[in-house]
């Protein structure tokens, strides 16, 4: 593979959609756990890494820079990295939370064990439990109710950019 | 352009979400599609990295190395340093392999292999997690019915689902806890519902919503399980019920216990721990030693069959002489210091009715050890040289009959064990073929086993087990089907015939056409802790002595005392065995095991009909509905 700033700047391009794809798991997986991650923060990290990609444009037509690639090409790979890891765990109330953690991981839990027990369980065994004895069925997610980021930390994207919180300061 | 708008207008965008590119009726499968993309994709693109770096790599970095001969470039002092770094990358990869392979096992091999990473996976946070929100299967008794689980879910109120056990107290130490070693809660099902599925297991083994019914059906019965319970209300022992045809655990339980739902921390389970008085974690039936008693004579009886000496006649002479095995020695004597019998030539069927000593004794020497081990390990018993390995055998999961490895380690009973070696005199040996001395190491669970291999129609000792699913499998053959049935006989003896020690069970279960065998038995247990119930701990006394400066100093002497204990083993029904008990009550004061331990017995035996456990014949038919009388005019 040559040292090409156009084959570079399409393994640059690949890791912006990449990364957009575990934004996208990551807040779907978020769904699935009743609480909802940031879009903007997410929108943050895309367009972070897009002026990363097209840098190296600008880099060669402007400054003539002829050297290699690889190490930049590395570096904003594993940079996708940390921001994917960290819209995961930040975007977690159980992990931003100090002192309501353990209330986190029982909304967690619950909302998890109401989506298994809705698939799985038997009317006569929900009914056991309390629950109205429906069929087992699929989980909508559209209609559940979810844990939503408070919105006075997302006021702006300016506010976004300063954060390293996806959407939360302290539990 | 109005075409083009029109176009992407008739476009349904929402079938183009990610969510239904996976199937996104099973939600998980999703985001794990998703991050497999991602880590093909990262994979790639590392690759593409690494071809790009190598190509760098390879490139002579200054002109004139372009034409160079390959020995030239060699002796570069570039080329030297590369070797040097690559030495030490071959080492810290090496390093890496190393630490690689040392969390494999841990991940993949110990927790199924080693007993000690088993019993501390409850600290892993990661199981902890996994484990609170993963819903694990109902355990359900034997009969299957929703109706008599013994593990299910509850909403609590506060609102959160909890896991709720109907036998709290009842099942505490055959389910154990999130703390300290593993129950069954943490065996039974750990590969079905704890494990954390990786992504592409998401992918590849949930592909559709179908509803999951991972319900386990264990052997115990509900019922029998909460009467047996009862039984031993207020009382300290065990008592262990075992179908003798199938090794169905058809209950089991331990007192003093303590609530499952008590024990919300570690915290909770250090108290437990720390309560030496009653002891509430220590399943008596399993991990408890008793001194058996005179249960253990069916041990002997039993070689003695094997042996070809069940026509043996004994002595059973009164005090002074009594049984005396050598010249010099102490003698044995029967219960209450003489004899039972008082006659020379008495048979093996007379001895065990009335429960002779002396004759048991004489016939454990007469037998010799070798016939006695070798008789014992048939039973599950580990008959070793010495005294002092007696107490070193740690627990015998592999007399289970499980699924797996892990389910029968957390259940395992403390391994039993008798004496043979030659060190033992004929005193000591004959004591320990009568149930004392140093066969002091029985655990219930293995009496029931010992009263089941006779009660087995085949004669063979079938391994017990739990899961109700697992298929009969005998552990040994110890007896011809012939011996069997005429130890069955000599058993019945006891219950049936007057002047048997264990005639209260005939009585409890008159009129109900049940014959049962057993055997009763009276232990003491020496040196046995006084404790003072107000405190908890142990009692005690200040005494005084001088040190070896002639100085008075205090010390405290532990107060003790000899506890006797109850025992009885049976099997019922006698022509057809259903259920093989094993019942000791401990510190039972003056009484007997026939007056203690058989009654109770006669008790599970009533409740094991009632429920229809001792087979169609015996089951109480339920009233026939009277018809309505006509009203008179």
């Amino acid at each position: 593979m040559r040292n090409r700033t156009s084959s570079h700047f399409f393994i640059l391009v690949l890791i912006v959609v990449v990364t957009a794809i575990s934004h996208y798991s990551i807040y779907y997986g978020a769904l699935i756990r009743g609480y909802e991650t940031s879009t903007l923060t997410a929108v943050r990290n895309l367009s972070l890494l897009s002026l990363l990609a097209i840098l190296p444009i600008f880099l060669k037509h402007v400054f003539k820079y002829k050297g290699s690639w690889t190490v930049y090409t590395a570096a904003v790979l594993l940079f996708s990295m940390g921001l994917t890891i960290q819209y995961r765990l930040f975007s977690d109330p159980e992990y931003t939370s100090k002192n309501d953690k353990a209330d986190a991981i029982a909304a967690k839990t619950k909302t998890l064990q109401l989506h298994y027990i809705q698939q799985n369980y038997s009317p006569e065994k929900k009914q056991m439990m309390g629950l109205p004895p429906t069929p087992p069925s699929e989980v909508d997610l559209s209609q559940e109710t979810r844990v939503r980021p408070p919105t006075r930390f997302l006021r702006s994207f300016y506010q976004v950019t300063r954060s390293t919180r996806s959407w939360r300061s302290s539990g | 352009m109005q075409t083009a708008l029109a176009f992407l207008l008739q476009i349904d965008w929402h079938r183009l979400e990610p969510k239904n590119w996976f199937g996104g009726q099973v939600l998980e499968r999703t985001p794990a599609g998703l991050t497999i993309v991602y880590i093909i994709a990262v994979g790639i693109l590392v690759g593409f990295l690494l071809i790009s770096f190598v190509d760098n790599f390879g490139r002579p970095r200054f002109l004139f190395e372009t034409n160079l001969p390959r020995e030239v470039t060699k002796k570069l002092t570039q080329t030297i340093t590369n070797r040097s770094i690559r030495t030490w990358q071959t080492v810290f990869v090496l390093l890496a392999l190393i630490i690689f392979g040392f969390q494999v096992y841990w991940v993949y091999f110990a927790d199924t292999t080693n007993e000690e990473f088993q019993a501390l996976a409850y600290k892993d946070l990661r199981t902890r997690r996994v484990g609170g929100s993963a819903m694990k299967p109902w355990i359900l008794d034997r009969t299957g019915n929703l109706n008599a689980a013994l593990a299910d879910y509850k909403i609590n109120d506060k609102g959160k689902i909890v896991r709720n056990y109907p036998l709290d107290e009842e099942m505490a130490h055959l389910f154990g806890t999130a703390y300290g070693p593993p129950g069954l809660e943490r065996t039974l099902f750990q590969t079905q519902a704890t494990e954390m599925p990786e992504a592409w297991q998401v992918l590849m083994q949930y592909k559709k919503p179908e509803p999951q019914n991972n319900d386990v059906r264990i052997t115990i019965d509900r019922n029998l399980q909460a009467y047996v319970a009862s039984q031993l209300n207020g009382k300290k022992g065990a008592i262990v019920v075992v179908n003798p045809q199938s090794g169905d655990v058809l209950a089991m339980y331990s007192n003093p216990s303590y609530k499952l739902s008590d024990v919300k921390d570690g915290t909770d389970y250090t108290a437990l721990d720390g309560d030496q008085m009653d002891r509430p974690l220590l399943s008596r039936a399993t991990r408890e030693y008793y001194m058996p008693g005179s249960t253990f004579k069916t041990v002997t009886m039993m070689s003695a069959f094997r042996g070809g000496q069940q026509d043996f006649l004994g002595f059973d002479l009164p005090a002074p002489d009594c049984y005396t095995p050598y010249s010099g020695s102490k003698p044995i004597c029967d219960s209450g210091g003489s004899c039972e019998i008082c006659n020379t030539g008495v048979g093996i069927r007379d001895a065990f009715k009335v429960s002779s000593n002396q004759y048991f004794a004489e016939l454990a020497n007469h037998l010799g050890r070798d016939r006695m081990g070798e008789t014992a390990r048939l039973l599950g018993i580990d008959a070793v040289e010495k005294p002092n390995e007696a107490t070193l055998q740690g627990l015998f999961p592999d007399i289970w009959n499980t699924s797996n490895k892990r389910i029968a380690n957390s259940i395992a009973p403390s391994r039993s064990t008798m004496v043979i070696g030659k060190s033992l005199n004929l005193y000591d040996f004959g004591i320990e073929g009568m149930g004392q001395g140093l066969a002091s190491q029985m655990t219930p669970f293995q009496m029931a086993l010992v009263a089941a291999a006779p009660g087995n129609l085949q004669g063979r000792l079938i391994k017990p087990k739990i899961e109700f699913d697992q298929q009969p499998q005998a552990f040994s053959q110890v007896l011809s089907p012939q011996q069997a049935a005429e130890i069955r006989d000599i058993m019945s003896t006891v219950t049936e015939e007057a002047g048997g020690t264990g005639g209260a069970v005939k009585t409890a279960l008159a009129g109900t056409g049940i014959v049962v065998g057993g055997k009763t038995g009276t232990a003491q247990k020496s040196d046995v802790p006084i404790y003072d119930p107000k405190t908890g701990e142990k009692k005690f006394v200040l005494k005084k002595k001088q040190d070896g400066h002639g100085n008075v100093i205090e010390y405290k002497e532990y107060l003790k005392y000899e506890r006797i204990d109850g025992w009885f083993i049976c099997i019922a029904p006698l022509e057809n065995p259903q259920v093989a008990i094993a019942v000791v009550i401990e510190d039972i004061g003056s009484k007997f095991g026939g007056g203690t331990a058989a009654p109770v017995a006669a008790n599970v035996i009533l409740k094991a009909r009632t429920l229809g456990l001792l087979g169609d014949k015996y089951t109480p038919k339920a009233p026939a509905p009277q018809k309505p009388k006509r009203r008179s005019k």
